[in-house]
């Protein structure tokens, strides 16, 4: 090669006598969050309950409230031999990550053929169908949010759902109990 | 001497004029030009690579391609915390404003990438891809090339994104999982100009 096509190949390609290097770090990451869990620590009970052969009633318990309200003629049948069980809300404790909002998924309305529980007074019969609507739920942390909650520093919370139970006329008295599934979520 | 200006002393004319002359002739020369700045080759981390927030019962995985395409595997997403893939920028300063166009090619390294563990949590990244044409597929330790070619600005630089699988396994709590993704990038030629 000529002196003049060296220089010429010089200036079109230049390459570091040093090698010049960069470099960054980037990162990778995740936030793995601790699995949500939901416990009951007790049922929404309505208590034992009986509606008159003419006309339907209702019975509210609110989440969170004091007792029952009877609406229509629904009433207590609280009368020996059957155990005299107070109405009340449900209770549910959740656990998982700590300061983490949650969401939690209920029915709004129930509607199934409840079980008679225990003997009373009045012949065993086959148990109407039970509705249970208006279902509202009030967690400790966010008692205006409805269905949602707030995980403390410690990662627990709790909740309380109440209802409506709607009677149908002629139901003797009884203890009805019904299942269904409340649901949480982180959110 | 009230109402008259004072008269500059002949002594001092001369010196004077000749201050003027030069303050004169030297803003008639051209400007001579600022001094290039040293070439330089830069990589900057521009995003992390985000898995976002997921709850893993026992193990599972999360993939985040560089496309931002997420395939989760026994995992239960949260869905309030963001999730992309990271991205890197190589830039090489040619140190002046030349336009002429020049190629330049550099090797890009992904180092590698060590498992992390944080209090009963552990991950592991792998599958590593990107969107920088001809690595789709990245490997730590593993050499990429790559050119920019027809440059005519003074920075010419290529940004690219990084995605990749991370496996999670989980025997008690959570964790926030930060793992470093370094970058190395090696300037090998620069052409024309």
């Amino acid at each position: 090669m000529s002196r003049t096509s060296l220089v010429a190949a010089l200036g079109l390609a230049w390459v570091p006598a040093q090698a010049v290097a960069a470099s960054a770090t980037g990162a990778a990451a995740a936030d793995i969050i601790s699995p949500i869990a939901v416990r009951q620590i007790r049922d929404l009970d309505f208590g034992v309950l009986a509606a008159n052969a003419e006309s339907a009633g209702s019975v509210r318990i609110a989440p969170g409230g004091p007792g029952a309200i009877y609406g229509g003629s629904a009433h207590s049948a609280c009368a020996p031999p059957t155990p005299c069980l107070s109405p009340h809300f449900a209770r549910f404790e959740v656990s998982g990550e700590a300061n983490r909002a949650y969401t939690i998924a209920a029915p709004a309305h129930v509607s199934v053929a409840g079980e008679q529980v225990g003997d009373g007074p009045a012949p065993r019969f086959a148990p109407p169908l039970v509705v249970i609507d208006d279902i509202q739920i009030r967690s400790a942390s966010r008692p205006d949010a409805s269905r949602a909650g707030w995980l403390n520093s410690a990662g627990r919370d709790s909740f309380d759902l109440g209802g409506t139970l709607r009677l149908p006329a002629a139901t003797p008295p009884a203890h009805f109990r019904i299942s269904f599934e409340v649901i949480v979520t982180y959110s | 001497m009230i109402g008259r200006t004072a008269p500059v002393p002949e002594t001092l004319r001369r010196p004077l004029r000749h201050g003027v002359l030069l303050l004169i002739l030297s803003s008639l020369l051209p400007t001579s030009p600022a001094p290039a700045a040293v070439p330089t080759l830069t990589v900057t981390a521009d995003a992390a690579l985000r898995f976002g927030a997921f709850v893993v019962p026992s193990s599972g995985s999360r993939t985040v391609s560089a496309s931002g395409a997420v395939v989760n595997d026994a995992i239960f997403p949260v869905a309030s915390a963001p999730v992309g893939p990271s991205q890197f920028t190589v830039a090489y300063d040619r140190g002046n404003q030349n336009p002429k166009a020049i190629r330049v090619t550099f090797q890009m390294v992904l180092s590698s990438v060590p498992a992390v563990t944080q209090t009963g949590v552990s991950g592991r990244l792998s599958a590593f891809d990107s969107d920088l044409p001809g690595a789709a597929l990245l490997v730590p330790g593993r050499i990429v090339t790559y050119t920019i070619a027809n440059c005519t600005t003074r920075i010419c630089a290529k940004s690219f994104r990084v995605g990749a699988r991370l496996d999670v396994t989980r025997s008690s709590g959570g964790a926030n999982l930060t793992i470093a993704l370094p970058v190395i990038a090696t300037l090998v030629s620069v052409e024309g100009g």
